[in-house]
């Protein structure tokens, strides 16, 4: 049966049911009057059960009562209704022909404008095999068409063969090699085929992913797993917020998206965070100095109070060119809390909190630890 | 060709909308019975089309028909039966489809259950739902059509969500659809008494059942969502104040505070004109969430302005049912029949002190929800309002509401006074005194958690001295009584669990070693191993966690898992009990047997949800009570 004729046979059964029930309308079933009496003294058996109930006074019974009979009789002056009869022919007839009319003109806007010859010819519910042999007959024919070749690579990968998978993405690429989904899709199957590893070639395309598209949100978050995986938290952090900041609020990728940034900044706080401090003291000053002398480099606000956020103090014969700051060597509030410190670097013959006429200190410039975790000084 | 058919399927479900609003309205005007009797049918048809194109988008779903471009996107040959169900409302369209089917299936049993609702009364409440499912079928047909069909037909279909592959989301959304949308039925009872201009007590009475329905369909729904985000989003949280969930809980707020007016309007003919402001309101905050959800206005105000046809579709028809709504309401107010007197102590007063707290406690959580939206759209900022807000200034909001909920109950109708409540109560109050001077030797000094504990016992001695009571008088204990009693401690037990497992809880994120064992919150911890394993839609690793409670073992298996989009999914293991459940949910390798851990102690959580259902129990035994049988003779 045709399209038409289907369409024929639904408006035919809708005007049917609207007909009958205008030949053999619906019984009335109660008045609003006959509803509000039965409501009313339902209400007042109710009030009494009140009063056993010990929920109002028997003083007050009385009142509450009369209430409800003058609601009633306000209620009850309001009717007044005629019936009128309709002609059932005359609106069979408007009804039919509004029905069909406008579900047809409805449709007609809204349906699909182009020849669907294609949609309509293919099975919807082919095997993924044929449907990759369906896709290859489509590809000879249309060679050129990328984004067949993409779906291709993208079907072949699924039944595991992701050496075909490879060559047909790599065509897919050579024809569209600004398509997005392709670019990422192409970056997963090559980095399955590296034991899950981004690195190499999967990294490039997910780069270009980003040229095209700096706001691209799946490839955002790739660039987030990659640079977790290289140990670079922080580009992760960045990726992964941007790509938060780009999802709607409802969308459910969000939450994954926050998942991992709450993974990272915990794990951040409580394990990882480290402010490595490369520190170069030049020979004479360390010829002037005593081997009991000690190094103390402690990181501080930039105002407010003097007290050291992190600060660690060694002997500074001990001292091998790196020293490292974390939260375990805070004093206060965590160094993984603050935004922008000072380093100090202080070598100590006394080892004093305070600064001797003897020490040699000198003072970073303004570390924003959002930026960068490594600090490089020099002592002269 | 099937697709086809539920696509002219939702057509002829719009032009049957279309003339349930016209016909009747014609026949009320023109007194011709005939034409208003036509509501009931044309809502049949309405639903029946809108069932057919349900139908036909699932069975899509289940034949993997990539032709159709939702499906396309939204599922694939690898998904599991279920979720390629529940993928039908995986996304926006989709979603939309389940509001139209379920705001059908409300009107279907409004025309069905309402035989002792006068005729005329009926049809007119189903003008008006088909006036707004005319709005939403526009909506659905001409910007979010799930039956658009692709060119080029995809051999293989898109990864649903990975988070929505779970079944307490292939269940959450109809459950809160069905409170949402059930909101339009006490709504529609008022809009249509507003019409008729006969705001009686048939319209009150009747109101109330079907707005205790949805009430307990939206507080299943909320309390499902809660449950689903603790252990599916990974990192143990049940209520995020994120304006989502902020969207839900307006509507619950107002309609709580409907179902108490509604008994009062009802029985002492007090506050008719702010009990139809409330169902209006009500109604109206599910339009706003629905505005707020779908238009991406969340995301940022300008992202609404970018792609408006959505969301402007959605801000015109807000301002049209609310617009007109509350100028109905401004030309019909006068036929409102004025309060009966009550004294300021009295049952009434309660009921009202309890309502107005509602709202407030509702305008505080609009302010935060809306505030950062007002903010960004005149260019001010970006602020984000978050749980220090909300626990600063909802909760002491709802103190007075949850002490005045356990005492309103015992208060007479009408005129009281506090000398009898003493009277009556002393007993109780003794009670409670030596339980606030004990409880901080035997329990805890946290202070948060004693004043819930305070609340809860508050709420369930009184809860249960009013039984009591209740029992041994000659008085019928109803199901209406025991539902209020069941809501009620529905609401201390909820309390309680929440307050617990905020305060008391425990959360550490661990570096794990294989076989090193780690305590956390007095519990031992051992990761034996971690494995990688294949499933049917999705890869990834499975840990092995053994936790020591008192010599008892208990095993956990978290897992991490990774499916075709790539996105990792973090699987919960969880240990439940009513007093604690112990959460392991497993992070990232760091290399070398390291594994990245999150280990939560959530001590009484379970209680939440246990309250959520108590709550929701208490309405539907109160919705059906014998009341509600009231025999009218024709």
């Amino acid at each position: 049966m045709s399209f038409e004729w289907q369409f024929l046979l639904l408006i035919f059964a809708s005007n049917g049911f609207v007909i009958y029930f205008l030949y053999r309308p619906l019984k009335v079933n109660v008045s609003d009057d006959a509803s509000n009496v039965a409501i009313s003294k339902q209400k007042k058996q109710e009030l009494a059960d009140d009063v056993t109930k010990g929920l109002i006074s028997e003083s007050l019974y009385q009142e509450a009562s009369d209430e409800i009979t003058r609601t009633l009789a306000s209620e009850l002056s309001q009717n007044s209704s005629q019936t009128a009869a309709i002609n059932p022919l005359k609106w069979a007839i408007a009804l039919s022909i509004i029905i069909a009319i406008f579900s047809a003109l409805i449709y007609a806007q809204l349906a699909p404008k182009q020849g669907s010859s294609a949609v309509t010819e293919m099975s919807p519910s082919l095997s993924l095999e044929q449907s990759v042999e369906s896709l290859k007959a489509h590809l000879d024919d249309n060679p050129e068409n990328g984004k067949a070749w993409a779906m291709l690579g993208l079907a072949e990968f699924n039944l595991g063969s992701t050496a075909k998978a490879l060559v047909s993405f790599k065509k897919a690429y050579l024809l569209i090699p600004a398509d997005i989904d392709m670019l990422l899709q192409y970056a997963s199957v090559l980095a399955s085929t590296q034991e899950g590893d981004f690195s190499g070639a999967p990294q490039s395309l997910i780069d270009q992913a980003l040229e095209v598209d700096q706001n691209s949100v799946h490839a955002l978050y790739l660039v987030g797993i990659v640079a977790a995986n290289d140990g670079d938290l922080l580009l992760a952090g960045q990726s992964w917020k941007k790509a938060l900041y780009l999802l709607p609020s409802d969308h459910p990728d969000k939450a994954v998206i926050e998942g991992a940034l709450n993974t990272l900044s915990n794990f951040e706080s409580t394990n990882d965070f480290t402010l490595t401090i490369n520190l170069e003291i030049s020979e004479d000053i360390l010829a002037l100095r005593s081997s009991q002398d000690y190094l103390m480099v402690y990181a501080k606000a930039l105002t407010g109070s003097p007290i050291p956020i992190a600060i660690i103090k060694i002997p500074l014969k001990d001292f091998n060119g790196t020293v490292s700051l974390s939260d375990s060597d805070s004093l206060s509030a965590k160094l993984s809390e603050s935004s922008e410190v000072l380093v100090v670097v202080r070598i100590s013959s006394t080892g004093m909190a305070t600064k001797q006429a003897s020490d040699v200190e000198i003072v970073s410039g303004v570390v924003s630890l959002a930026e960068t975790r490594v600090v490089n000084l020099q002592v002269e | 060709m099937l697709i086809e058919i539920g696509h002219f399927a939702l057509v002829l479900s719009l032009i049957f909308a279309i003339l349930l609003v016209v016909v009747p309205t014609i026949g009320f005007y023109q007194n011709q019975t005939n034409l208003v009797q036509l509501a009931k049918p044309l809502i049949w048809g309405q639903s029946f089309w809108v069932l057919i194109a349900f139908a036909v988008l699932m069975n899509a779903f289940l034949m993997d028909d990539f032709s159709v471009k939702y499906v396309a996107e939204n599922s694939n040959t690898q998904l599991p039966t279920l979720f390629k169900l529940s993928a039908v409302w995986g996304a926006h369209e989709g979603s939309l489809l389940l509001w139209v089917l379920i705001l059908s299936v409300w009107s279907v049993a409004v025309s069905v259950f309402s035989k002792r609702v006068p005729s005329e009364v009926v049809n007119q409440i189903l003008v008006v739902l088909g006036f707004v499912s005319v709005g939403f079928l526009l909506f659905l047909l001409f910007t979010s059509n799930p039956f658009e069909v692709l060119e080029i037909i995809p051999i293989e279909g898109r990864e649903l969500n990975p988070l929505l592959q779970d079944v307490g989301l292939a269940i959450h959304p109809p459950m809160l659809y069905m409170g949402y949308v059930g909101l339009a039925v006490p709504f529609a009872f008022v809009v249509s008494a507003l019409i008729r201009g006969k705001l009686d007590s048939t319209w009150l009475r009747w109101t109330r059942p079907w707005a205790l329905v949805a009430w307990a369909f939206l507080t299943i729904g909320i309390t499902l969502g809660s449950w689903w985000a603790y252990y599916e989003l990974g990192w143990g949280g049940w209520w995020f104040w994120d304006p989502v969930e902020n969207a839900s809980f307006m509507p619950w707020l107002v309609a709580t505070a409907l179902i108490h007016s509604l008994s009062v309007s009802e029985k002492r003919g007090a506050f008719r004109q702010w009990t139809v402001l409330l169902a209006i309101g009500g109604f109206s905050l599910s339009l706003l969430g629905t505005f707020l959800v779908r238009s991406g206005v969340l995301t940022s105000v300008h992202a609404f302005a970018t792609d408006p046809t959505r969301g402007l579709f959605i801000l015109i028809f807000l301002i049209v049912i609310i617009g007109g709504s509350l100028a109905l309401y401004s030309w019909r107010s006068v036929l409102i029949q004025k309060s009966n007197k009550f004294s300021l102590v009295s049952r009434e007063t309660g009921l009202l002190i309890n309502n107005v707290v509602l709202v407030s406690a509702m305008f505080c959580v609009l302010l935060g929800t809306l505030y950062p939206l007002i903010l960004d759209s005149l260019n001010l900022g970006k602020i984000s309002v978050g749980s220090p807000y909300f626990d600063a200034v909802f909760v002491p909001i709802m103190i007075p509401a949850v002490i005045a909920m356990a005492l309103v109950p015992f208060m007479r109708w009408k005129k009281d006074t506090f000398s009898r409540l003493w009277s009556i109560l002393r007993l109780d109050w003794a009670c409670m005194v030596l339980i606030v001077v004990l409880t901080p030797f035997f329990i805890t000094d946290n202070i948060f958690v004693l004043i819930a504990f305070y609340l809860f016992a508050w709420l369930t001695t009184h809860s249960l001295f009013l039984l009591t009571q209740r029992l041994r008088s000659k008085a019928k204990v109803t199901l209406a009584f025991l539902g209020m009693i069941v809501a009620h401690l529905g609401i201390g037990v909820f309390i309680i669990g929440a307050t617990v497992t905020t305060q008391l809880g425990v959360e550490k994120d661990l570096k794990m070693t294989i076989g090193e064992p780690q305590t956390v919150a007095g519990y031992s911890f051992t990761l034996n191993a971690v494995e990688k394993f294949q499933a049917e839609n999705y890869k990834g690793f499975r840990g092995n966690v053994i936790a020591m409670d008192n010599g008892r073992t208990i095993e956990l298996i978290p897992e991490k898992r990774l499916y075709q989009t790539g996105m990792p999914m973090t699987e919960a293991a969880i240990d439940p009990s009513l007093s604690r459940d112990l959460y392991v949910a497993l992070g990232e390798s760091l290399g070398n047997g390291n594994w990245s851990m999150r280990i939560y102690y959530k001590p009484m959580v379970r209680w939440i949800w246990l309250g959520g259902i108590m709550i929701a129990l208490g309405a539907l035994l109160a919705a059906v009570d014998r009341r509600y049988r009231i025999k009218v003779k024709s």
